[in-house]
């Protein structure tokens, strides 16, 4: 979805992961950095836009936040269609919502193959105290699929930014990457295996864009 | 309270407010605002509860009148009086935000005299406590009212204005003009004194007032706070005020402005107690008849109000008490009231399965359309038992969730279980031209469920579709006609782009339809988790945003409003209801075995082979079967037309000659069944019948049949003469040839707008 025409990137980001893990603070914290009442009087769809320059480029993101809907268990496929980056959000005080970014990690890298960047976030560190999952456990993980890690919280503030500028500098360069391999090729599909990671393409004939 | 700036001919709009101020403009003396009270009882429990507002709204009833001839009676009082408004003019001029408004307001509207524009201003600040017989400590309440408080007490009342006369409509604007001249320290001053005033002291409810000042309203208060409301004590009688008149009065003046006074009491009942007794009943018919679930949940709370409403009397009140208290007595006694909807056709007949679909309910023996019918029928049950309750407050993401939001999370289980029950129906298929005809057979439930505008379903396709098993299968999906690769990806389209295609749609469809939920869900989690509950900075009750959610949930309840015309086949609505394709499995149980079957039954590339699997279901029909296309748009519009429309599908057989295995192997090509989607609204669709005439050929032409035909021409075809030809109904309409159809000869199910009632009745469908 990342057009170059113009010298502006866009990407399409989606924001994962169990409810109430704090998706949407992070979201708002992000595009507003605050919660005023001010940037949400012109909501209409479920979706917001970021403006940012990077590297001298200027990007646009298309940030998809499926909050609200997580108990429709089967409906992914319409939001995280033809993204290029998704960020899997996770409260380190509650395991099962680390179980449900794992479950989401698995179904995207087999949609999306490679081409997708992920970013697994922690949220809630100012509940610190309360922590369930542990921090290793969940580096770990993320190394193993190849995600990035950040912990975050929207409360405080704290690796918001630096949680979206490093997802936007990895679809920049996966972006440029892909563009140097095939210029006209803006998505491919790639399926891996579930655990081992030799991916194969596949399946791209039924993608009109 | 804080109102938002509206044009001069608006009602204004409440940004923010204590809930006090809310129950006071739900009950306002001066205009009735539907929409507050509509948005208030769809939103106000994220901020109080329901026994809560019950008791506000019955205070606000008991509202304190005017003070009594008793009470002004002596001289030494009104003196008292005059000093302390004398005092408090003087205040007044030291504090021009407050003072200025309100003798403008008198002196330059009314051309008042001095003596009376201070009557008025005594009765205004003057608010004693009812005077109930019991309670002798009025003047002493009232005289030890401090200057700091009277000032307080005018500047609450400066904004709400005199009682009105027949010229007073321009003036209430005018008062709310000045609310917004001025500035907005001004503003805020008066607003903090306005929020800190203490609520009109009654003898009764001392104990809980203290809990609304503090602003941790409890159940039992509100309840008192709206009995209060309505028991405005009556005012005077004139005859008393009359005496005391007489004994008092003791200049030309004094007696002016005893009997401006007098009118005053006389105005202020029939324009400000009526009313707002009135209106409080009012927002409780409201609430009984469409919040009724409040008082379901709470007996107590039900008890409390019927109480209150048996104890009001006065013949005009009455009438409508009786009103009220009859709604509860329909609701308490039928919990679902069957309400019945008169179509302006009937709906159409019930398509017949083109197999005997149980015990499996394979999609290969299910017509389309009837399973898009009866799918939209289960979604739209669904969808219109949501109350708004269950969003309000992002409810349906908290943790008793299942308590709170039963129906939301009823549509949204059914929605997730449609989308499992394809991708099962599509991975489980192993044989591969089972596996395509099954994947054509959704796709076209797809379009059939986008006729009926059922988004909500449409979604569940493309995501089924999109699912990481399906969306591999490659060489299943690459031997999907084109026609309907199209359909899918105009499906897809829908929500790209940030759901703007949808939006689209929703917006151009005509009702009945079944939106779909997530997109509501995310915007109402937006709204409330992205704006504060209170207006910085202050105790005011952030209620633009409670607008918000409001105006969301008003919108899903304006669309289950319009309820669909199709009749119910008990045995597949038996087997949708009940659908749960994994029963006891976990999401990420579904999804594992769901992919391990795609693999197996479509391997990695590396092997190039697809496996070669023998069909399960031999006696299945893998031929496919079309709906139409854009059936809503291509409805008659004329009356002549609608008896048409009244019938649908029929077996061309009848029930008694139909056997389900018979029928297996024959093409089953129904077209251009138009009427078979029929919207309630048929005076809406008004498409000519040449342009009918054109889509239907248009349809047809890559079918066999080419132009109009009558019945002989079919029979020319050259597919092989069946018997069941002559019960195939496919008859001309009036003989323009219109609506031509590509039917197969032996077609078992085929278009009802093809047939005629007058032809031959049409049978019940066999299930």
């Amino acid at each position: 979805m990342s057009t170059p025409a113009g010298g502006t990137y866009n990407f399409k980001v989606v924001l994962l992961g169990e409810g109430c893990v704090g998706k949407t603070s992070l979201l708002l914290r992000y595009i507003e950095d605050k919660f005023n009442e001010k940037h949400l009087s012109t909501l209409q769809a479920t979706f917001l836009n970021k403006k940012l320059n990077f590297d001298g480029k200027r990007i646009n993101l298309a940030i998809w936040d499926t909050a609200g809907q997580e108990k429709f268990h089967a409906l992914g496929p319409i939001y995280y269609r033809n993204s290029n980056g998704a960020i899997l959000v996770y409260d380190i005080t509650d395991e099962d919502s680390f179980v449900k970014v794992k479950n989401w990690v698995k179904e995207l890298k087999k949609m999306l193959g490679s081409d997708i960047c992920l970013m697994i976030a922690g949220n809630k560190i100012d509940l610190e105290h309360e922590r369930t999952v542990p921090l290793e456990e969940a580096e770990n993980y993320a190394k193993m699929v190849g995600a990035k890690h950040v912990y975050s919280s929207a409360k405080l503030n704290q690796g918001v930014e630096d949680l979206f500028l490093e997802l936007t500098r990895e679809m920049m360069e996966k972006y440029d990457d892909n563009s140097q391999k095939d210029v006209n090729r803006t998505s491919r599909v790639l399926v891996v295996d579930d655990e081992a990671t030799t991916p194969s393409s596949c399946c791209s004939g039924f993608r009109s864009n | 309270m804080v109102l938002e700036e509206r044009g001069n001919n608006t009602t204004p709009l409440i940004k923010g407010a204590t809930l006090l101020k809310l129950v006071e403009r739900l009950t306002y003396h001066i205009y009735a605002d539907l929409n507050l009270v509509r948005t208030f009882l769809t939103t106000y429990r994220s901020f109080c509860t329901a026994p809560q507002l019950l008791t506000l709204l019955i205070e606000r009833f008991n509202i304190p009148p005017p003070p009594s001839p008793h009470h002004t009676g002596t001289h030494t009082h009104t003196h008292t009086h005059r000093a302390a408004a004398a005092d408090l003019t003087d205040r007044a001029v030291q504090h021009p935000a407050a003072a200025q408004p309100a003798p403008h307001r008198y002196t330059h509207t009314h051309t008042h005299t001095a003596p009376q524009l201070l009557t008025l201003l005594i009765e205004r600040f003057n608010i004693p406590p009812p005077p109930s017989p019991h309670h002798t400590g009025t003047h002493t309440h009232t005289h030890t009212h401090t200057a700091p408080q009277l000032l307080t007490l005018l500047i609450e009342r400066f904004n709400i204005p005199p009682p009105p006369s027949p010229h007073h409509t321009a003036r209430t604007t005018q008062v709310h003009k000045h609310t917004h001249t001025h500035t907005a320290p001004q503003l805020l001053t008066l607003l903090i004194e306005r929020f800190n005033i203490p609520p009109p002291p009654s003898p009764h409810h001392t104990g809980t007032r203290t809990h609304t000042h503090t602003h941790t309203h409890t159940a039992p208060q509100l309840l008192t706070l709206l009995i209060e409301r309505f028991n405005i004590p009556p005012p005077p009688s004139p005859h008393h005020t009359e005496e005391s008149i007489e004994n008092i009065a003791t200049s030309d003046a004094e007696k002016l402005s005893k009997n401006s006074m007098r009118e005053d009491w006389k105005r202020y009942r029939k324009e400000f107690e009526q009313p707002v007794k009135f209106r409080v009943i009012n927002v409780l018919r409201h609430w009984v008849d469409q919040h009724w679930y409040d008082f379901e949940r709470d007996p107590e709370l039900l008890q409390r109000a019927k109480t209150f409403l048996l104890a009001v009397d006065g013949k005009p009140m009455r009438k409508w008490v009786l009103s009220v208290l009859k709604i509860i007595d329909r609701k308490s006694q039928c919990l679902d009231e069957g309400v019945c909807h008169v179509f302006s056709h009937s709906a159409p007949a019930v398509i017949r399965h083109l197999a005997p679909p149980a015990p499996a309910w394979h999609p290969l023996a299910l017509h389309p359309l009837e399973l898009a019918r009866q799918l939209t029928l289960c979604h739209f049950s669904l969808y219109r038992q949501v109350k708004p309750s269950e969003l309000v407050g992002a409810v349906w993401t908290k943790k008793d969730k299942e308590k709170t939001s039963p129906n939301l999370l009823k549509i949204i289980k059914h929605t997730t279980n449609l989308t499992r029950w394809m991708e099962k129906w599509i991975v489980e298929s192993a044989n591969l031209e089972e596996r395509v005809a099954v994947c054509c057979r959704f796709l076209e439930l797809c379009v059939a469920l986008r006729d009926l505008n059922n988004l909500n379903a449409v979604l569940a396709v493309v995501a089924a579709f999109g699912s990481a098993a399906v969306h591999r299968l490659k060489g299943t999906l690459q031997l999907v006609p084109p026609r309907l690769h199209r359909a899918l990806e105009e499906f897809r389209e829908l929500n790209s782009d940030h759901f703007r295609r949808y939006q689209e749609r929703l917006r151009s469809i005509n009702p009945p339809c079944v939106p779909f939920f997530g997109m509501y869900l995310t915007n109402i989690l937006h709204i409330e988790e992205g704006n504060a509950d209170y207006l910085p900075n202050s105790e005011l009750i952030n209620f633009s945003k409670r607008r918000k959610v409001a105006e969301i949930t008003g919108e899903i309840q304006q669309y289950q409003n319009q309820p669909y015309c199709l009749s119910v086949e008990p045995a597949t609505m038996a087997f949708l209801e009940s659908l749960d394709p994994f029963p006891g499995m976990d999401d990420n149980e579904i999804t594992n075995y769901l992919y391990a079957k795609s693999l197996e039954i479509e391997p990695r590339p590396p092997a190039k082979q697809m496996p070669k699997i023998p069909r399960m279901y031999p006696e299945l029909s893998l031929k496919q079967v079309k709906v139409s296309r854009r059936a809503h748009h291509d409805h008659h519009s004329t009356s002549s037309n609608d008896d048409t429309l009244s019938v649908s599908q029929l077996s061309p057989t009848g029930s008694s000659a139909w056997d389900g295995t018979s029928l297996s192997s024959l093409s089953i090509m129904s077209h251009d069944d138009r009427s078979s989607l029929v919207s309630p609204r048929l005076e809406r669709c008004s498409s000519s019948s040449f342009s009918l005439f054109d889509k239907g050929l248009a349809l047809f032409d890559k079918t066999k049949s080419s132009t109009l035909s009558s019945r002989s021409s079919i029979s020319l075809r050259d597919e092989p003469p069946s018997p069941r030809e002559r019960h195939s109904p496919r008859h001309e309409r009036n003989g323009s040839g219109e609506r031509r159809a590509a039917l197969s000869p032996r077609g078992a199910i085929v278009d009802a707008a093809l047939f005629y009632a007058s032809a031959e009745p049409p049978r019940a469908p066999s299930a």
